[in-house]
C-alpha cells in the first residue's frame, strides 16, 4: 500500500516525510465529500423557512426535504441561522449546529436534521408539554451538507 | 519568500475559474487540509444504567483527533449527527455509559479524522469574493480512487477525492481556556460567517468531547461561541471551515 499513491504536503512540509496530518492530500485517507448539484438536487446549499404559524405541542414539522436518492443513509449535518430570531430563546443573527434547541433548560422546541436512504430532512420538533415560543413569522436560514459517505 | 499563490495545486468546483474562485468554491487547495478520514465504521451496543464507558473504536493516533458520530438508530431508518456523549483520547473513541435508555440497542457510525482537535492550526486566507459559475463541461476533472476501487466507479464513496464533489476544508483549529466563565471570540478573517465543529475537554483527563450546545454570532472576521445552556468554562476547541453558513 505504501508503494504507490499520491501525496501533497501542506506548505512548509517535505512531502517525502510529511505525516498524513501534514498533507493536504494523502491518497490513503479519503476525504469527506459532497456531490455537486446533480439532476436538480443540491447536496450542499442554503434554504430559508418562515413559520406561518407556531407548531403545536407534540408535533414534528418538516421544514426542508431534499431527495438524495442514494439508497443508503448518508452522513449529514446542518446549521440553523436566526434571521429574525426567537427573542432570547434564539437571538437574532446567531446560529447553531443541529440538533439545536431554543432556550435553556428543558427542551421544548428544537431543530434537527437526519437522512434516511432516500431523503434528507430538517425538522422542527415540539415536545408534548411545556411552554413553547410563538414561532409565527419567525424567519430562519439553513445551511446543510449531505455527504457522499455513509452515516449508517 | 514565496506566497501561497506562487505554487501548489488548486481544483475549483465544477464551473468556477480556479484562478478567481473564492476559497469555498475550491474543492481542493494544497495550502490547507480537508477532513481526511483516518478511520470509519459502525458500533452497536445495548445501553445500561450508568454503566462503564465503552470503547467505540481504537484509532491509535497518539493525539486527540477531530471526530464525528452519526446516530444510525435514533430515528427509524435514519442517520443524524450525534453530538453528545462521545469523546476521544489519544488512542480511542468512547461512548458514555450514561448514553441512552437502559436496555435499548443503539448503533452509531463514526468518523475519526487525521486532524488534531487540540493542536492549533491556521491556514492562509485567499479571496472570499464569490465568483459566478462559468458553466464548464463535465468532460474533464480530477479523481483518485481508493485502493482496490476502480477509477471508473460511479459510486463516489469509492474515491479519495473527486472533482465532481465538494469538500469541507479546514481554515483553523483553535484551542483555548475560557476562564473565567463566559463566551469565546476568535478571529478568522475569512470574509464570511463560517461553519464549524466544536469540542470541549472531557471530564476525564486528556480527553476531548464533542460539544454542540453552543450558539454562535459572527462577523466576516470573527466568531463568538456562547454556551447555549450555560456559560462556557474550561478548555474548548473549534474547527473552523472555509464555508459560509449563509449565501454570499
Amino acid at each position: 500500500m505504501s508503494d504507490f499513491g499520491f501525496k501533497i504536503a501542506l506548505p512548509g512540509y517535505d512531502v517525502k516525510t510529511a505525516t498524513p496530518e501534514q498533507c493536504s492530500l494523502h491518497s490513503t485517507y479519503p476525504h469527506m465529500k459532497i456531490q455537486r448539484p446533480t439532476g436538480g438536487v443540491n447536496f450542499w446549499n442554503t434554504a430559508n423557512y418562515v413559520f406561518s404559524s407556531s407548531p403545536a405541542l407534540g408535533t414534528t414539522t418538516d421544514l426542508l426535504t431534499v431527495t438524495h436518492g442514494y439508497g443508503y443513509n448518508p452522513a449529514s449535518m446542518a446549521f440553523v441561522y436566526a434571521v429574525t430570531g426567537a427573542g432570547s430563546q434564539f437571538p437574532i443573527d446567531s446560529y447553531m449546529c443541529l440538533p439545536a434547541s431554543l432556550g435553556t433548560g428543558t427542551v421544548v422546541q428544537s431543530f434537527r436534521c437526519y437522512a434516511d436512504n432516500n431523503v434528507f430532512k430538517i425538522q422542527f420538533v415540539v415536545a408534548p408539554s411545556g411552554t413553547p415560543y410563538d414561532m409565527t413569522n419567525t424567519s430562519w436560514t439553513f445551511k446543510y451538507y449531505i455527504f457522499v459517505e455513509n452515516g449508517a | 519568500m514565496a506566497g501561497i499563490n506562487d505554487f501548489g495545486v488548486r481544483i475549483s468546483r465544477f464551473g468556477f475559474d480556479v484562478k478567481t474562485a473564492a476559497d469555498f468554491q475550491l474543492i481542493f487547495n494544497s495550502s490547507w487540509p480537508a477532513l481526511k478520514i483516518g478511520l470509519q465504521g459502525s458500533f452497536t451496543w445495548t445501553a445500561v444504567n450508568a454503566g462503564p464507558d465503552l470503547v467505540v473504536a481504537t484509532h491509535g493516533l497518539g493525539y486527540n483527533p477531530v471526530f464525528q458520530v452519526f446516530n444510525a438508530a435514533g430515528l427509524p431508518g435514519a442517520a443524524y449527527y450525534n453530538n453528545t456523549d462521545f469523546y476521544v483520547d489519544n488512542n480511542k473513541l468512547y461512548v458514555s455509559g450514561f448514553y441512552g435508555t437502559p436496555g435499548n440497542v443503539y448503533t452509531v457510525y463514526y468518523y475519526i479524522y487525521r486532524q488534531s482537535a487540540t493542536q492549533s492550526y491556521t491556514s492562509p486566507n485567499v479571496s472570499a469574493v464569490a465568483m459566478t459559475s462559468g458553466g464548464y463541461g463535465p468532460d474533464y476533472g480530477f479523481k483518485i480512487s481508493k485502493v482496490g476501487k476502480s477509477i471508473y466507479s460511479t459510486d463516489l464513496r469509492d474515491y479519495v477525492v473527486h472533482s465532481g464533489t465538494q469538500e469541507l476544508t479546514i481554515a483553523q483549529v483553535v484551542t483555548t481556556n475560557v476562564n473565567p466563565a463566559g463566551s469565546w471570540t476568535l478571529t478568522h478573517n475569512l470574509g464570511y460567517k463560517p461553519a464549524w465543529l466544536f469540542f470541549k475537554a472531557g471530564s476525564i483527563a486528556n480527553t476531548t468531547q464533542a460539544y454542540n450546545s453552543v450558539r454562535t454570532t459572527a462577523t466576516n472576521s470573527a466568531i463568538t461561541f456562547t454556551g447555549a445552556q450555560s456559560a462556557l468554562f474550561g478548555i474548548y476547541s473549534a474547527v473552523i471551515f472555509k464555508d459560509p453558513v449563509q449565501s454570499i
